[in-house]
């Protein structure tokens, strides 16, 4: 009861939870890093709870599942032509139907796209849809952790999921390979639902300053929440990286004066949709739903999660954004307002702390240089060498790889003034729990409980041998460490690193 | 009023919410929730676009007014009811689909009906959109931008005068502000631009901590083009128009001024800093020495000013009859334009000095404060390798 104005948002209470619940720990097989001492108790108990667990996660999957819609959209038949993925879906929708979708003679095909709504027949929108690609992530992650390419990155437990799964089977396999499937088969409709909702910015006579934004839904708003609920179900999904160079790549060739890598036949590397997002970065260096909308974190986030996505974060002004997002932090509260001005929020815990590890992420990557690194162009490596052996002494060199904000204050309003003495989280004292409140305050203290290191996605072949490292925590770090997430797709990195070397 | 939905659909079989076995986060529905539902499920599904259909939408939407498939589903009752019903050619002849004036006008009294408990709903508000666009197209026929659509732009006053309406509950509503954008933008008419910089004014007197009014304003003078420079490229950096430099010795005068009220408040300070640093990448990009110079003496002239009132403020706390302790927004403007100035050795310096202090007295900040000691350390040390450089040409 008294959720019914969450009608239109099932994905999101069940993202919400799920991901509040693994940052806790909760389908850990072992006490990997959490304080979770049932874990430490008798086999028979733990199986049982395992095997609840399980159940849960596999009607998660359904309840997800009875949320998609298929929705006809149309394209041209030379859009369809010149991108593999439309014509492997008009292809396999010839199959079951051949009327739909063959080409009406004018020059246009209808394909069935699809994608998540708020309910059971709720038309499809980017944001359920957003949280329901995570929310299936979250649980291909949990199941299918056997067969992912690295470890289990901590360094607390000496039993990583590896060695679990040469005793025991994974008892969330089942409800993992339900959820990849669902996902498997989703993919390519979504993509073409995607697609359909691009919409052209500004005037059209100059096509250099071509900006495509997004709506959120058919016959909906567009704002730049829209670019990421889409950037980032397709980041996971395989949809955009295979043609994405890396802006170490692209420096690399930029020097050696190649730009034809840099473009890309994939719509959703257009240059215009970077254009647009760039474009809602205002004056005082964070962004707003629309270009000259205020400065705001969730819109802040959003963009700048989708340039990582895109490699396009030098296209903006990065400058002004570390010093806005650095001015949004509280001196007093230690957590973090959503806007000049305004008050502290436990949610822009994650929106805005998130968006600093983003950043600082980004920073390492752009200035680092790595052992053996090839980004460097040779004349550059020896100066660089110069400079390091000039500057770095052991403080700065910690302060490197440290988060860019106060790591002890946000730790300690999230754990002091946003916690629900009877569980849950808020946005601040006074204000009731709620669990959007509870997922980004969790997962704003994820990001700043665990140092930044290289973003995964681009990372992901890499044995750096770059383990979890801590930031200073606040308390008892055996109480109060929940796991790693990531500060792009805000999903446990273990999750991210299955999706990701999934072939779909 | 109640709908007496089973006896006016009884021709049409409910179709109830298919969740799947054993659902997870189940809402618990009031029987006449469920009963709306069921039925505008069936409705949808058939797709008949009535009068019946369209009053049960607003049975649903008054019980979750978040549902987006409803909202649609009711503008497309909207579109079926009016070119079935409305006589008037000019609708008939039009390619765009439209709503009649009446049902326009209905609907956003609806919605604001709606909106006063749920201000900060995303689909009331595009609704309301999507009703105006329809309106725009519908009313005057002028072009907009032209000065005799009076029509176009008597509409959009009164719309506007709907959103301050709800800046008067909460004068930082973000969709509020965001529609008053939306409205100006699409209208483009000059005298709404111009009134609209009179408008942020207004609200920035009644609450100079505001930040929206001041985000307004720079939003009124920049896409308004209201004294900026001309747009050709030559004249504008990255595409995007500047204010002339007279508006920007005026905006910078008012945003000092704004500081001087309260030093404690980020916004002017931020907007100051914004004006000027326009200006300097504009001069720098326009690689003209006469404009460089100009700006250059404009920047120098606030550097002066703001030592000024940071001595006086220093003054003030250490003579004891105030003690606000050190303003942290000042010292960080001030160092944001020492910063500018890298051939300066003295200004560097300064700006080292307070950023040291920054260190000190914006603890939480220290992180930051010390990054941006290093960008100015790092620069300093390319600077002295290659001297010929000119890092500020972006």
């Amino acid at each position: 009861k008294g959720f019914v104005s969450l009608d239109a948002s099932h994905p999101w209470m069940v993202y919400w939870i799920l991901h509040s619940l693994d940052l806790l720990g909760h389908f850990d097989l072992f006490s990997s890093f959490t304080s979770n001492a049932n874990a430490k108790g008798d086999m028979t108990m733990r199986e049982v709870e395992a095997f609840q667990k399980a159940d849960l996660l596999t009607r998660v999957v359904s309840t997800l599942s009875h949320c998609w819609s298929g929705v006809c959209v149309e394209f041209s038949s030379r859009d369809v032509q010149g991108d593999d993925k439309l014509r492997e879906l008009v292809r396999s929708q010839e199959i079951t139907n051949k009327e739909r979708n063959k080409d009406s003679g004018d020059g246009t095909v209808t394909i069935i796209g699809g994608g998540f709504g708020g309910g059971p027949s709720q038309m499809p929108h980017c944001a359920p849809t957003y949280a329901a690609v995570l929310a299936l992530s979250i649980v291909a992650g949990i199941g299918l952790a056997d067969n992912s390419s690295g470890k289990v990155r901590n360094d607390e437990s000496e039993i990583s999921t590896n060695k679990i799964n040469q005793n025991n089977r994974n008892p969330y396999r089942e409800a993992g390979e339900l959820a990849l499937n669902l996902l498997s088969e989703k993919r390519l409709p979504l993509y073409a639902f995607f697609l359909s909702l691009r919409e052209r910015q500004g005037t059209h006579d100059d096509e250099e300053d071509e900006r495509i934004a997004f709506r959120m839904h058919h016959d909906g708003e567009i704002d730049v929440r829209a670019s990421y609920c889409i950037l980032a179900p397709c980041k996971l999904l395989g949809l955009i990286d295979e043609t994405a160079p890396t802006s170490s790549e692209k420096k690399i060739n930029h020097a050696k004066g190649d730009t034809s890598s840099i473009i890309s036949s994939n719509p959703l590397l257009a240059p215009s949709i970077a254009k647009h997002i760039s474009a809602c970065q205002t004056h005082e260096g964070g962004f707003g739903a629309e270009p000259h909308n205020e400065a705001h974190g969730g819109y802040t986030f959003c963009a700048l999660a989708s340039l990582r996505i895109l490699n396009a974060v030098e296209q903006i002004d990065v400058d002004n954004l570390r010093g806005w997002l650095a001015r949004r932090q509280m001196g007093y509260e230690g957590g973090f307002c959503g806007r000049t001005n305004k008050l502290v929020d436990g949610c822009y815990s994650f929106w805005q702390g998130g968006a600093m590890a983003v950043l600082d992420e980004w920073d390492r990557g752009a200035t680092e240089m790595k052992g053996g690194g090839s980004e460097m162009i040779e004349g550059e490596r020896e100066k660089k060498e110069e400079e390091y052996e000039e500057e770095l002494d052991e403080e700065e060199e910690w302060e490197r790889s440290e988060i860019s904000f106060d790591e002890i204050m946000l730790q300690r309003y999230i754990l002091l003034c946003a916690q629900d003495v009877n569980g849950g989280l808020r946005d601040k004292p006074s204000k009731p729990r709620d669990f959007y409140h509870t997922c980004y305050n969790l997962s704003g203290l994820s990001v700043a409980q665990h140092s930044s290191r290289l973003w995964l996605a681009d990372d992901i072949a890499n044995e750096s041998g770059d383990d979890s490292c801590l930031n200073r925590i606040f308390g008892d770090v055996t109480v109060n460490i929940v796991g790693r997430t990531d500060p792009v797709l805000n999903i446990r990195v273990e999750r991210v690193e299955v999706m990701l070397s999934q072939h779909f | 009023m109640t709908m007496d939905i089973p006896t006016i659909f009884a021709d049409i079989e409910p179709t109830p919410q298919d969740d799947g076995p054993e659902p997870v986060c189940a809402i618990s529905y009031s029987p006449e929730f469920v009963e709306a539902h069921d039925y505008l499920r069936s409705v949808v599904k058939i797709d008949e676009r009535s009068e019946r259909a369209f009053d049960l939408t607003t049975v649903c939407l008054k019980l979750n007014p978040a549902n987006y498939t409803v909202w649609h589903f009711r503008r497309r009752c909207l579109i079926a009811l009016t070119a079935a019903s409305h006589a008037s050619d000019r609708l008939r002849d039009a390619n765009l689909p439209t709503i009649d004036l009446a049902s326009i006008e209905k609907d956003l009294d609806f919605a604001d009906r709606l909106g006063g408990t749920n201000p900060k709903n995303y689909q009331l508000w595009y609704h309301r959109r999507a009703l105006l666009e329809c309106l725009l197209r519908v009313s005057d026929g002028n072009l907009p931008g032209e000065e005799s659509s009076s029509g176009i732009v008597k509409i959009a006053r009164k719309e506007l005068e709907y959103v301050d309406k709800i800046l008067g509950d909460d004068s930082k509503n973000y969709h509020a502000w965001s529609h008053r954008q939306w409205i100006i933008r699409t209208v483009n008419n000059s005298d709404l631009w111009v009134s609209e910089v009179d408008y942020s004014h207004s609200k920035i007197l009644s609450d100079p901590r505001n930040n929206s009014a001041w985000n307004q304003r720079w939003f009124a003078l920049h896409e308004g083009q209201i004294s900026t420079r001309s747009n050709s490229s030559k004249a504008s950096y990255r595409g995007k128009s500047i204010l002339s430099l007279e508006k920007a010795n005026d905006e910078a005068n008012y945003a000092l001024c704004g500081a001087k009220v309260d030093p404690f408040n980020e916004s002017p300070w931020r907007y100051l800093i914004s004006v000027l640093t326009e200006q300097w990448r504009f001069a720098q990009n326009s690689g003209d020495a006469g404009e460089v110079s100009i700006v250059s003496a404009l920047l120098r002239e606030y550097v002066r000013k703001i030592r000024e009132m940071k001595q006086f403020w220093d003054e003030q706390q250490s003579s004891g009859n105030e003690s606000h302790g050190p303003c942290v927004s000042m010292m960080s403007a001030l160092v944001d334009l020492l910063e500018i100035f890298t051939n300066d050795e003295v200004f560097m310096n300064e700006a080292m000095i307070l950023l040291d202090d920054l260190v000190e007295e914006d603890p939480v900040r220290r992180k930051y404060w010390k990054k941006r000691k290093r960008a100015i350390r790092d620069l300093l040390r390319k600077k002295k390798r290659e001297p010929e450089v000119d890092l500020y040409a972006k």
